[in-house]
């Protein structure tokens, strides 16, 4: 129970949040459209938080996710015109996604740095190598292979009206699949475990057997993996390859892991917590929007609601022990 | 072990040293390389002119590099072209002003990020004997060489009476603005709305604003039209976006919304996919500005005003505001991307 | 990390890990070894540290290994857990499993070991019998 209960104050400042927009604007906030528009803009951070949140629990950081990001758009965008073949565009996203994360993964094992150096170095080589492969401008779709209907550019758009059974465009299913695959394998699987252990301890876990640095590969590739789909999301929903997308997400993805409970030291953190967090950022954006509340406010407001989930985390931990 | 320490310092800026020149060596015009070549054939001595974009992906800036390249070409002169890094780094931008008038580059040609951020290093380049010339947006405090640009708020002016046409009189319109702090759209912003109050339009949203990137650009679309939304349709007759990501972002999330064609759109510049729509008839009409003029004429300005000719204070490289019936007129052509 | 998670860490790894197991492993070894903890789920980092020291033990022993290493596994741990302990290395040395144990306090190797051996600034002074010598000897080759 005592485990349970960050993710359970989570889940009520969620509802908190989501029930004083639906009382200031109940006709907007009562409607599942909205629902719909909230998950359709988690997409891209909800995914690649997922990632985010085991680099975390392993006690790393990932600051090259938004450049990652842009790079898996733009080939994305590349391998689309040269081939005009969406799987082989799923492909070549995730693969760069896994490529570039097993980099980071064996950077930061082999350089003992720390990743936060590691990675901010990777996050300026990558955002140029993505610059460089779009030869400094957006890659457009060429007129050939313009086809807006097919499901590669609907991944995360509104649902028409035939299919609005679905509730949610399919990569918001893609996100929940993944996450609840992710959290079942942080707990019920050794390598889960191993994350948990590397990240709580990294010496003791080392003496006790544990491969570190298999298990930091294992975790930022991972990662990559996940910023490589969200690229791919990125992809999907401008139906552009842009090198400069995704610039300064890498710190909503941390800020979403944050406000779910896990700690930067490692050792500790949820997925589901983590998918509230990135909930709690867009409810905020949309509720400020749909209020014409000016984006100042709203970041005061994001940035608020990221220091109190730090408070309350920190009472907790001294109340836990002091008793 | 502080000696030590000092030995490794020395040699890791050598070797960092080493690194930067072998950087320059290659294709890329950069500084130092640029001084080196320069040293060496001193047969006739090129003017080195440094232009500094906003930014380098938006096509707008690929066309205004393109212009000033021929310009260079025209009057043999070594462009030195650096952007900052992002688009919307402000201090980055001041850095790479500093570093061009560390070099003694002849001239330098600005498109400033920043009204204000932007006019201390230029002043102190201009202190220095470099002529500094102003495009695109302006500048606080400063008396440019010469300021070339569209005249922004003129042409917001004139998008709000296209739009105002478009929509009649007391339709319900909206503003997605670009970002905060950008002299050259705040400027047509301005312009659209003081439009708007003169032909009678209700302005229902102007506080949003898309920032830097087409996804964030289209994340506040999806926003606003789900403010506006009422069952199939939007309460909103109009919208008016002042940049080239603002107004992706919008079509993007009307395209996806299946209410492209519903509503009357009005952009600022142009990319191919922009154009397309615009033939399409899904975007009413787009203001085109001519960033290839006016790289053009910053770089053969700039080496006017080098050999002595005075030059107007003010100069406009118009705009052209494009619509489905005049795209393929042979006056639009030319401001479209070449390729 | 939870008491189970770091009692059963040294297991040979399979694939899938299972909380429900490794909870129950801890719990048979909390009761064996007087581990005081409210159940097995309590994080490790809220015990004291000689039950801290008495879960790492039982992680040793849930490994089931043949040889176990141990440096100075009594330091700063109370009486009553340190007696726990030598009962569980008895054991495990009973059950077949080889201890090789550094100390520097010498009746808890006079009263542990079968052999002893002394090193004195990297050199082998000697292997002695735990039976057939005592700690004056002991002494005398380590200062020697």
């Amino acid at each position: 129970m005592i485990r349970k209960h960050p993710i359970l104050g989570v889940l009520f400042a969620w509802i908190a949040i989501y029930a004083i927009f639906a009382y200031l604007k109940p006709n907007t906030f009562l409607a599942f459209d909205i629902v719909e528009l909230m998950m359709r803009q988690s997409i891209i951070i909800g995914i690649g938080a997922l990632g985010m949140t085991y680099v975390i629990i392993n006690a790393g950081i990932d600051l090259s996710a938004g450049s990652v990001l842009a790079l898996s758009s733009v080939s994305g965008a590349l391998v689309y015109n040269q081939t005009g073949s969406p799987s082989l565009v799923v492909l070549a996203c995730l693969s760069t996604g896994l490529i570039f994360g097993c980099l980071n993964g064996v950077l930061v094992s082999r350089l003992k740095a720390g990743p936060f150096i590691v990675t901010l170095g990777s996050m300026l080589a990558l955002r140029g190598l993505a610059k460089g492969f779009a030869h400094e401008k957006t890659v457009s779709i060429v007129d050939k292979f313009v086809q807006p209907d097919l499901l590669l550019f609907n991944l995360a758009s509104g649902l028409p009206k035939s299919q609005k059974w679905q509730l949610f465009p399919l990569g918001a299913w893609v996100w929940i699949v993944f996450l609840v695959i992710l959290a079942v394998a942080l707990n019920y699987t050794t390598f889960g475990r191993n994350v948990v252990a590397v990240g709580s301890n990294e010496a003791a876990a080392k003496l006790c057997g544990i491969p570190v640095n298999s298990v930091k590969v294992g975790v930022y590739s991972l990662a990559g993996f996940f910023f490589g789909l969200a690229g791919l999301m990125s992809f999907s929903r401008t139906t552009l390859g842009d090198p400069t997308s995704g610039a300064g997400d890498e710190l909503k993805m941390i800020a979403a892991v944050v406000i779910g409970g896990a700690s930067l030291s490692g050792g500790e953190g949820s997925m589901v917590g983590t998918a509230l967090g990135v909930l709690i950022m867009s409810t905020i954006s949309i509720g400020c929007s749909q209020m014409a509340i000016p984006n100042w406010i709203q970041e005061i407001l994001t940035g608020v609601i990221i220091l109190t989930a730090v408070a309350i985390d920190r009472w907790r931990a001294s109340k836990l022990a002091a008793a | 072990m502080l000696k030590k320490g000092c030995i490794q310092l020395g040699c890791l800026s050598v070797f960092a040293a080493a690194i930067i020149s072998g950087c320059g060596s290659s294709s890329t015009p950069a500084p130092v390389d640029a001084k080196s070549t320069g040293a060496t054939q001193s047969t006739d001595k090129k003017l080195r002119i440094a232009f500094i974009p906003k930014g380098a992906t938006h096509e707008f800036w690929k066309a205004m590099e393109a212009g000033a390249r021929k310009a260079a070409e025209e009057n043999n002169v070594e462009l030195l072209w650096k952007s900052a890094l992002k688009e919307d780094d402000r201090a980055e931008q001041v850095k790479v002003v500093e570093n061009f008038t560390n070099e003694k580059v002849d001239g330098i040609v600005l498109a400033p990020l920043d009204e204000n951020a932007l006019t201390s290093p230029s002043k102190e380049a201009m202190n220095a004997g470099i002529p500094v010339l102003i495009v695109d947006s302006g500048l606080k405090g400063l008396e440019p060489v010469s300021f070339i640009a569209t005249d922004n708020y003129q042409a917001g002016k004139e998008c709000g009476e296209q739009l105002a046409k478009a929509v009649g009189a007391k339709a319900k319109v909206v503003l997605l603005r670009y970002q905060e702090g950008s002299a050259s759209t705040m400027a047509r912003e301005q312009g659209f709305l003081d439009a708007a109050k003169e032909k009678g339009l209700e302005v229902v949203s102007s506080e949003q604003y898309g920032g830097a990137t087409r996804e964030s650009a289209q994340s506040a679309s999806e926003n606003l039209i789900a403010r506006f939304k009422s069952g199939d349709g939007l309460t909103i007759k109009g919208i008016f976006t002042p940049n080239e990501s603002t107004a992706f972002g919008m079509m993007r999330a009307l395209q996806t919304a299946q209410l492209l064609g519903k509503v009357t759109l009005v952009g600022f510049d142009s990319s191919k996919e922009l154009l397309d729509s615009v033939k399409k008839g899904d975007i009413e009409g787009l203001m085109l500005q001519d960033p290839f003029k006016m790289g053009y004429l910053g770089v053969t300005n700039m080496v006017k005003h080098i050999k002595g000719e005075k030059l107007e204070a003010k100069v406009n490289s118009g705009s052209v505001f494009v619509t489905k019936a005049n795209i393929d007129s042979d006056s639009v052509k030319a401001l479209l991307p070449k390729n | 990390m939870s008491i189970a998670e770091n009692a059963t860490l040294a297991c040979r790894n399979t694939f899938l890990f299972s909380p429900k197991l490794s909870e129950f492993q801890a719990d048979h070894w909390i009761s064996e070894l007087g581990v005081k903890a409210k159940h097995s789920r309590q994080k490790i980092r809220e015990l004291s540290g000689g039950n801290q020291q008495k879960i790492a033990f039982a992680r040793l022993l849930e490994s089931d290994s043949d040889l176990m290493l141990l440096d100075e596994p009594t330091r700063g741990i109370d009486i009553a857990s340190k007696a726990t302990l030598y009962q569980q290395m008895d054991f495990a040395a009973q059950r077949g499993c080889g201890i090789l144990m550094t100390s520097s306090y010498l009746p808890e190797l006079l009263g542990v070991c079968d052999r002893i051996v002394v090193l004195n600034r990297g050199k082998l002074m000697g292997i002695f019998d735990a039976r057939t010598t005592n700690a004056h000897k002991l002494m005398q080759e380590c200062i020697a």
